[in-house]
């Protein structure tokens, strides 16, 4: 799949399900590519809340808000970022602290929500904590996309909706789940977390698809976004893959 | 999520839900460590171990969930003695908390709106008689790490700042996990865990099937699921409260007590603290398993978890904690 159809089936996967994919790891650095991605952002059934890696725990958590309490005599909370379910785009996230990867972690673990993290790191080994990334099910690249190739990424809102609405009603086969479990282990992901995001992934997929069960196009989509950059280098294998099984670059959806 | 995944659904990981369910049986074992894998279910187990404990009774409307009307610190003015029954505490202690959250502090609120000088209680007060859990506890702040140090030891808080001068009773089991690839523990933070359990992902397949199959179920069909393991909880829950009363009558040798030292002198673990954790651990072990006396067997069961992160380093030896407890078991005990 070329990078930016890959870019576009993740985003569609995402505006499906965020609280299932648990959000986007999007490592670019900013210009003009990054911002029409970010800017499809807006088809996301979540409210959009920005922060940077500094942030404090009042913002996140809320606390007495100092003016409003002074002024009216009884106490006033203000609320923080996490305390409703939102789409927290994460600035800098090559930035973030273990302390904010952490609280994210947990808060994505209460589901709801999703996390889409900017990395903007310029080294390989520069990324955001690991306790913030095993969470993340979506992972995009832009380094290599030239602005010719990003071309406009309209989705069509009332298709999304549709595409929501069907998914609690997609049945995934045991079959389904066995096989992207299997999967994950031959490609060495050791986190338990990689296939149930896979699983979510497959669900919405199928739900864009407009079909009632998960499929091969499915998996195959799922195990390309979700596994591809969790993968250990061949060398570090469990066993050698046979030959026949990695599945090809699948078709974008829509 | 409204309630946790079940602990009985949890997939393998013996050692990990052993550690659990023998802290559940024994407080006095003192609190758990997982080191670990990401996951591999390790805050999953945790948050699953609240529904096991029987629950406890206290004073209504303490802060410190006191167990005595006469417990009940004088600053929080508690004038109810009736006594309810409420879940045993498993409190949060997040990163980078800062310290007037976990100690307490003056209550903003009722200074600003009554001017009235009062203390508002932290995680420590609420964690009183029940447990503490710091996810990612190797990554804890160096003074947050001395100020839990401090009270873990004596058992209590300890609060001056803002021209605030009190104390109360905060004895509570400290339950952590973490990832031994982000930086080590302090020796002096790693006594205070009665039990280490070192956790991996599993490596057979069919095994990680299972947990994606049983995780996928807790979350896309929870009603069913949860009726099928919320039983199998209830017996657990049952099983460690027969085990509770059963600890008192429990014997324990001479010859057993002879091994624990052996076995802690043989492995060179620091301290007395070792070998009376063993001890507690095997009867814990023995009080769940029904028998009528400790034996070797038990003290076998327990003993990587409760010595393996007290052993000195010996530059000698490259093996790991793990391999070290078990050949010097297999010495030792034969």
């Amino acid at each position: 799949m070329a990078p930016w159809a890959r870019a576009k089936a993740a985003l569609t996967l995402l505006a499906i399900d965020p609280a299932g994919l648990r959000g986007l790891w999007l490592r670019a650095r900013s210009g003009p590519v990054r911002d029409r991605l970010t800017a499809a952002f807006t088809h996301l059934p979540l409210p959009l809340r920005r922060m940077h890696p500094g942030v404090a725990d009042d913002a996140l958590y809320g606390g007495v808000d100092l003016a409003a309490t002074l002024a009216s005599g009884h106490a006033v909370r203000a609320r923080g970022i996490l305390d409703a379910r939102a789409a927290v785009v994460l600035a800098m996230a090559e930035r973030c602290p273990p302390g904010l990867a952490v609280r994210l972690g947990q808060w994505l673990d209460t589901r709801g929500s999703c996390v889409i993290a900017l990395d903007e790191g310029a080294e390989a080994d520069e990324t955001p904590p690991h306790p913030l990334t095993d969470r993340l099910g979506l992972f995009v690249d832009l380094s290599d996309i030239a602005w010719s190739e990003a071309t406009d990424l309209a989705l069509d809102d009332t298709k999304l909706a549709a595409a929501r609405e069907r998914l609690d009603y997609i049945t995934t086969p045991p079959e389904a789940l066995e096989t992207l479990t299997r999967l994950a282990a031959r490609l060495g992901i050791a986190s338990l977390r990689a296939p149930l995001l896979a699983v979510a992934a497959a669900r919405a997929s199928a739900a864009w698809r407009a079909v009632d069960t998960v499929a091969e196009p499915d998996l195959r989509l799922a195990a390309d976004l979700i596994y591809a950059h969790r993968a250990l280098p061949e060398a570090e294998y469990d066993q050698p893959p046979p030959e026949d099984d990695t599945p090809p670059p699948p078709p974008p959806p829509g | 999520m409204t309630q946790p995944f079940p602990f009985s659904a949890i997939v393998g990981q013996a050692e990990m839900k052993q550690a659990m369910v023998l802290t559940a049986i024994d407080p006095g074992i003192g609190g758990v460590l997982v080191f670990g894998d990401r996951g591999t279910g390790k805050s999953t187990a945790v948050r699953a171990l609240a529904a096991l404990l029987p629950e406890i009774t206290a004073v209504e409307g303490c802060p410190v969930n006191s167990a005595k009307p006469e417990d009940c610190p004088e600053w929080a003015h508690v004038r109810s003695t009736k006594m309810v029954t409420r879940a045993t505490p498993v409190i949060d202690l997040p990163l980078g908390v800062t310290e007037d959250r976990v100690v307490g502090a003056l209550d903003i609120e009722r200074a600003l709106t009554r001017g009235e000088k009062a203390f508002e209680p932290g995680l420590l007060a609420r964690a009183n008689r029940g447990y503490l859990y710091i996810d990612e506890v190797n990554l804890l702040e160096d003074h947050i790490v001395d100020l839990l140090l401090d009270v873990a030891q004596s058992g209590e808080n300890v609060v001056e700042r803002e021209g605030l001068s009190i104390r109360h009773a905060a004895r509570f089991v400290l339950v952590g996990s973490g990832n031994p690839e982000e930086g080590e523990l302090r020796p002096q933070l790693l006594d205070r865990f009665g039990l280490s359990v070192e956790v991996t992902s599993p490596r057979d397949v069919e095994t990680r099937v299972e947990v994606i199959r049983r995780r996928d179920a807790f979350e896309n069909d929870n009603e069913n699921f949860m009726k099928k393991w919320r039983r199998k909880d209830t017996d657990l829950r049952k099983a460690i409260l027969a085990a509770r009363e059963a600890l008192p009558k429990l014997v324990t040798t001479e010859a057993v007590l002879h091994d624990c030292a052996a076995l802690c002198i043989a492995l060179g673990s620091d301290g007395l603290r070792g070998e009376l954790t063993l001890l507690r651990a095997a009867r814990a072990i023995a009080a769940f398993e029904g028998a009528a006396e400790v034996t070797r067997a038990h003290l076998r069961a327990v003993a990587p978890s409760a010595l393996r992160h007290r052993l000195r380093r010996d530059p000698l030896d490259e093996a790991g904690s793990t391999v070290r407890v078990a050949r010097t078991l297999t010495e030792v005990l034969p």
